[in-house]
């Protein structure tokens, strides 16, 4: 079984998002989904189908969106109501391949690695101040606990005859209140007792950056993707 | 100068909570966003969410009352958020890292002396022109010059609105 660092992970998630980004023809846009899409799919699909379903009903905005600022060029499709023209469909097409190639890169990252070993990671080999991992440590560690919170208060406001998302201001306030509230409460005391366990005066030991086999193999991969801009144009 | 002699331990759980807070809180904006798109198009949609997408400046600056807290409640709640994860998935980060610095400056402008109402609803402002700016140039969002110039007041708006209800909130809660 092939163990990847979940910081080579990270990097390589940003770099292809970021590539993503770069690339403009279809064909380089091809290539990168192609490659990251289906593995991103088939690892995520268990865990997060919903996050994928949601996606997947999002394009359908995405191809409107595209009808309507992009319909230019040779008719392709005439649907009496409007004619659907190449502009619209290659600016959906190369949109749909950016976003499922961010979107794939994102599954690999979070299916295949551990947030808290990756925290560490980010403090040992890349050397993030001892501060803003703690900081992290602490919000990741809070989120489950946040996140049990916010269902309440959406089924307080439900029961209440509220909207369970809130839409105007006063209802993002009255749904911020009690969890920064509940929030906080637990912050002070954490605060306090990492204070008293001599936070301030704890160092580590940076172990450098350093790769394994599986590794090497993960940026040869980003490596070669990174080619595909200078192959097409 | 490590920032842990700026920040005591105390500080920074706060920021960690902010962060978690802001995490789960742009996480439920993307449901925001695409009902307001559903229902009333581009500018509809900033106007009830973008705001919301720039809260976690406002809520760490306000609490805390330190230099870098604006600029590090907002990406360290996009850090979270993209561990979650969202529809934005590493985007999130792009757009955490730029909205936190155009946010930080509100606080810069007024030499970090003052961390009220007023300069909170001014650092969700600021982020509003920037992530219009992202939008165009990462996901090709670009409009006819009259609707681009209605999206980033929408934007820009609604950032000034969250920025102060973020403010009051913590008035509220801090009492």
């Amino acid at each position: 079984m092939i163990v990847v660092k979940p910081l080579t992970l990270f990097i390589y998630g940003l770099v292809i998002t970021v590539l993503a980004f770069i690339a403009r023809s279809t064909q380089q846009l091809l290539i990168l989904s192609l490659v990251n899409a289906p593995v991103g799919i088939l690892l995520g699909f268990r865990r997060l189908r919903v996050l994928i379903i949601l996606f997947l009903l999002g394009l359908v905005g995405l191809f409107i969106n595209a009808l309507v600022f992009a319909n230019n060029g040779a008719p392709v499709l005439d649907l009496q109501v409007i004619t659907v023209r190449d502009g619209a469909l290659i600016s959906f097409l190369n949109v749909t391949l950016r976003l499922l190639t961010i979107l794939g890169a994102a599954l690999i990252f979070i299916t295949q690695s551990n947030v808290r070993d990756f925290i560490k990671s980010l403090e040992e080999e890349l050397g993030l101040p001892k501060d803003v991992a703690y900081t992290l440590a602490v919000g990741l560690r809070m989120l489950s606990i946040l996140e049990r919170d916010a269902k309440e208060i959406q089924l307080v406001r439900v029961e209440r005859g509220y909207r369970k998302y809130p839409l105007t201001p006063s209802g993002v306030s009255s749904f911020l209140r009690p969890l920064l509230s509940l929030g906080l409460e637990r912050a002070v005391w954490i605060g306090i007792a990492t204070e008293l366990r001599g936070f301030a005066l704890r160092s580590l030991e940076r172990k450098g950056f350093r790769v394994g086999v599986s590794d090497v193999l993960i940026y040869s991969l980003l490596i070669i993707q990174c080619s595909t801009l200078f192959m097409f144009h | 100068m490590t920032l842990s002699k700026r920040f005591t331990a105390l500080d920074l759980t706060y920021l960690g909570v902010v962060a978690a807070v802001s995490g789960v809180i742009f996480a439920l904006t993307w449901n925001v966003y695409f009902i307001g798109s559903a229902l009333g198009g581009p500018i509809v949609a900033r106007i009830i969410s973008y705001g919301l997408w720039f809260i976690g400046a406002p809520l760490a600056a306000t609490l805390i009352k330190k230099p870098g807290t604006a600029f590090l409640g907002e990406f360290l709640g996009a850090l979270v958020e993209t561990l979650i994860p969202t529809y934005g998935a590493f985007t999130n980060l792009i757009y955490g890292f730029v909205q936190g610095a155009a946010s930080e400056l509100a606080y810069l402008i007024f030499r970090y002396r003052k961390f009220g109402v007023v300069q909170a609803s001014l650092s969700g402002a600021l982020a509003g022109p920037p992530c219009v700016a992202l939008d165009a140039l990462l996901f090709g969002d670009i409009f006819p010059p009259e609707v681009m110039v209605l999206v980033t007041l929408a934007a820009t708006v609604s950032g000034a609105i969250y920025g102060a209800v973020a403010a009051l909130a913590v008035r509220s809660v801090r009492r």
